[in-house]
């Protein structure tokens, strides 16, 4: 049983160690559109949907507003997400890329009104 | 009516906490009596949660809309499939939907055990007492403010089968796993430490069947109809039921090897233990809104966090008590203290099993929980979902390993020569394996090993598999899951590691090669349904002779003061190499269609002139004279002087209403086209501007369009290899699981 209890230490303490490292390099924060426009590395932007900001040609374009009243203009690559245009809430993961002036998301949580949901906009 | 089903819940609540009681009595002063008094009590609360439902279930089938969670989730429009799943599409409605089946699995756990039927009861009806707390908190039979005349109707995305199963099967796996923990509790108090575990294990079977069954049927939801491509993105709602899911299995490999051999029966109680307040943690991490900004899905916080965050204290304190009281006492079998065990044995590799599966619990657990873990120290962040990748991706490297001998081995010792004869098959699959891994691409060591153990695990399954179904059908469970582990990791790989992707534009008629495959869209054909419409886009692809056609479709629903929402879904042809997936991502029709008039936005400051087009509008002055003719209504025009290209200009005097009934805002005509008309959309009084939204004519679109008449699809064309074994895979694990059931239960008998 010792060896076994030996190995199993090993592993468990490599798997927590490499964790730590991996949870530290992928961690975005949260941050305002203001601090987004200045920061060089991935962050996350909580924003609402700019009302017919929206336009889709082979990439998806949007204007994304934050608490503060800030804008920007936001490009996406991907497939645009169900529930986009009546989202609560749009989060928006990527980076700000100066020559394009416009946040390059590689990812978008779309708050829907799903399953989870509790509240009716009237 | 309302206090009524109200009612129902509170009976539940009072006769739940009644039998919990008597039972409680009972644990310490058994009297045959009292006991009938306690399944009474369980009964009558089992009834009346029943009832409850029943109630629910009627108010959505009679579009009952004073109440607010019928009015919210469903609408009288909804076919009767629909109308059944609105029941759960809600939070209040699933609570209820948990605690009915935490009732009847109350039921049947109630007349299956024997002596241990207070200690077990006391603890399973705890947490069925919680529920019920939250249920009154948050009752699905809260009334409106004011009666609704129609019902939101229940969000396009969960108008699907799918969907319409998926609830009720992961609940069915969250009240499961009540009952091992409850047994388990149950054995520490009596001191009885022997005998649980035959009790627990069809149950922890079960709830591996049921909850991975759940799991499963999400990952299919998500992969047809959200059309991200994708059937998992570790989400943290995805992630909430794999977390218990991951200790549940880690459990089900514990508890066999302390079945034969004794070992573990410490670990046992923690790993029961701790699956069980996962399902809590998980439940407070997409309930409570902790998680609201971090998340694709909605949490609103509906104010039972601090319910929430007091049960899983409470549970963590009572499973404190019990294993530290009794931690001395749980007997060690000699065996276990006098022997070494060897790395080449049985026992090794179900307990490199728990290892690796709680191991992957606990990181994946880490990464859901970074937004709280963050929150203390500094911003909130949340990890990518590279960080999943990263840390699961040797676990799974390490379950393929040992997957790929650890199944021919016995307890005790082992002779390894003996073993390699049996190795073949695994073999030959791990080198077709590598072949064709490298043959598409060398993707990094990591995912070549994890690929080629996946396969050394699937062919040596198999092959245990073919053996085990000649003794006894029983007997194959662990063979065929293990199977369907292997084609599982070989299916993650292929469709996340090799997929394809394309954007293309189609104009209507032309065909182009994309992937290999010659694309060409068809028509598009226009439906109404709903509040909505819903946009065909049959799409014809070829490939090799073979001609396949499918419709892809874009539901585009109109919201009041909002942009219209829009649902695409996918065309998935289904092959058995690999999955072909047309995702429509945006239409533009041609001329003919009324959707695509020109409109333009304007705005003009008081007395000046702007252009528009053929248009020369000036903005003269604000029309007040209407202001208040009608009850509570503001009425505001705008004198406009319009001329169309060199003809004379006309006054036009559009109006702009505000408050009291809605008005419709007043349109003017435009001259010197048909079908051109003018609208007020807003003004404002400080800056004396007035904001204008034309709307073109048909013809003029037509004219300037005249070169590009044909409807284009924007379509993203992609191949996803390996689903059809990542399906295989998955089936056999909960078939593997379903035999397990079946196995445990009949020995117990």
């Amino acid at each position: 049983m010792k060896k076994s209890y030996i190995v199993g230490a090993v592993i468990i303490a490599a798997a927590l160690i490499f964790a730590m490292f991996s949870f530290k390099s992928t961690l975005t924060s949260y941050v305002s559109i203001n601090e987004a426009l200045a920061s060089e590395h991935n962050v996350q932007v909580a924003g609402i949907l700019v009302q017919g900001s929206t336009s889709y040609k082979n990439k998806l374009i949007f204007k994304l507003k934050d608490e503060a009243g800030s804008e920007m203009v936001v490009h996406y690559n991907k497939s645009k997400p169900a529930n986009f245009e009546n989202a609560d809430k749009i989060v928006a993961i990527g980076k700000y890329d100066k020559n394009q002036n416009a946040f390059l998301a590689n990812e978008l949580l779309v708050k829907c009104p799903s399953k989870y949901e509790g509240k009716v906009s009237e | 009516m309302n206090i009524l089903a109200q009612g129902t819940l509170w009976i539940g609540l009072i006769t739940i906490i009644i039998s919990s009681l008597i039972y409680l009595r009972l644990s310490y002063n058994r009297s045959g009596k009292l006991l009938n008094y306690a399944r009474y009590s369980f009964l009558t609360f089992a009834s009346f949660t029943t009832i409850a439902s029943a109630f629910l279930m009627y108010f959505f089938l009679s579009h009952d809309f004073r109440f607010e969670y019928v009015a919210q989730y469903s609408s009288s429009d909804l076919p009767l499939h629909y109308l059944i799943s609105s029941f759960w599409a809600g939070q209040e409605g699933s609570f209820l939907l948990w605690v009915l089946i935490g009732a009847w699995l109350g039921v049947y756990l109630m007349y299956k055990m024997k002596d241990t039927e207070p200690q077990v009861m006391v603890l399973y009806n705890l947490n069925l007492v919680f529920l019920s707390v939250l249920l009154i908190k948050q009752s699905p039979f809260r009334l409106a403010p004011q009666p609704f005349a129609e019902g939101f109707g229940l969000n396009m995305l969960l108008q699907d089968p799918w969907m319409v199963i998926h609830p009720p099967i992961v609940f069915l796996g969250y009240a499961a796993f009540a009952i091992p923990y409850a047994i388990g509790m149950a054995s520490l108090w009596r001191r009885e430490y022997k005998g649980w575990i035959s009790q627990a294990l069809p149950w922890v079977s079960f709830a591996f069947v049921s909850l991975g069954a759940g799991i499963i049927i999400g990952g299919v939801w998500s992969y047809k109809v959200l059309g991200w491509g994708g059937y998992w993105g570790w989400d943290p709602v995805e992630n909430a039921s794999l977390l218990p899911w991951l200790m549940g299995t880690g459990l089900l490999h514990s508890m066999l090897l302390q079945k034969s051999t004794g070992r573990l029966a410490k670990t046992n109680y923690l790993l029961a233990s701790l699956s069980f307040i996962l399902i809590l943690y998980s439940t407070f991490l997409t309930r409570s809104g902790v998680l609201a900004d971090f998340s694709v899905h909605s949490f609103v916080d509906l104010g039972i966090t601090g319910w929430l965050v007091f049960f899983i204290m409470a549970f963590i304190a009572i499973t404190a008590y019990f294993l530290i009281s009794r931690s001395k006492e749980i007997p060690v079998p000699k065996a276990v203290k006098q022997t070494e065990s060897s790395f080449f044995s049985l026992e090794f590799g179900l307990i490199a099993a728990v290892i690796l599966l709680a191991l992957s619990a606990v990181l994946t657990g880490l990464g859901t929980s970074a937004p709280l873990i963050t929150r203390l120290m500094e911003q909130a962040s949340k990890v990518s979902t590279s960080f999943y990748v990263k840390v699961n991706l040797p676990i799974a490297i390490l379950i393929g390993l040992f997957l790929s001998y650890v199944p021919l081995l016995k307890y005790g010792n082992n002779e390894p020569s003996k073993l390699i004869p049996r190795l073949i098959v695994g073999m030959i699959v791990a080198v077709i394996s590598a072949v064709v891994t490298i043959m598409n691409g060398f993707p990094g060591i990591l995912v070549f090993l994890m690929v080629v153990f996946a396969g050394f695990t699937a062919g040596v399954n198999f092959e245990v598999m073919i053996r085990m179904l000649r003794k006894s059908f029983p007997a194959s469970a662990a063979a065929i899951t293990h199977l369907g582990v292997g084609l599982m990791f070989i299916g993650f790989v292929a469709s996340s590691g090799y997929d394809k992707a394309q954007r293309v534009t189609l104009p209507k008629g032309e065909t182009k090669e994309v992937l290999g495959y010659k694309v060409t869209f068809i028509d598009a054909k226009m439906v109404k349904e709903g509040k909505g419409t819903r946009l065909y886009l049959p799409v014809q692809l070829e490939k090799d002779g073979n001609v396949m056609t499918g419709q892809p479709d874009i539901y585009v629903e109109s919201l009041r003061g909002k942009e219209n929402n829009r649902f695409q879904h996918p065309y998935i042809e289904r092959g058995w190499w690999s999955d072909v997936y047309v995702s429509p991502e945006g239409f533009e029709s041609g001329t003919t269609a009324h959707a695509h008039q020109e409109t333009k936005h304007l705005t003009i400051v008081r007395g000046e002139t702007e252009q528009l087009k053929d248009y020369e509008i000036t903005f003269v002055k604000y029309d007040i004279s209407r202001m208040g003719n009608a009850e509570g209504t503001i009425s505001v025009g705008a004198e406009l002087l319009v001329s169309y290209k060199d003809a004379e200009p006309v006054t036009l005097t559009p109006y702009f209403s505000v408050g009291g009934q809605q008005h419709p805002q007043s349109q003017v005509k435009l001259p010197g086209q048909e079908g051109a008309f003018l609208t007020i959309v807003g003004m404002d009084a400080t800056k004396k501007t007035v904001d204008l939204h034309y709307m073109g004519s048909e013809s003029e679109a037509a004219d300037e369009k005249d070169t590009e008449k044909q409807p284009v699809l924007y379509a993203e064309v992609s191949t996803k290899p390996g689903m059809s074994i990542l399906w295989l895979g998955v089936t056999l694990v909960m078939l593997g699981g379903m035999v397990s059931i079946y196995r445990r239960s009949s020995r117990n008998n």
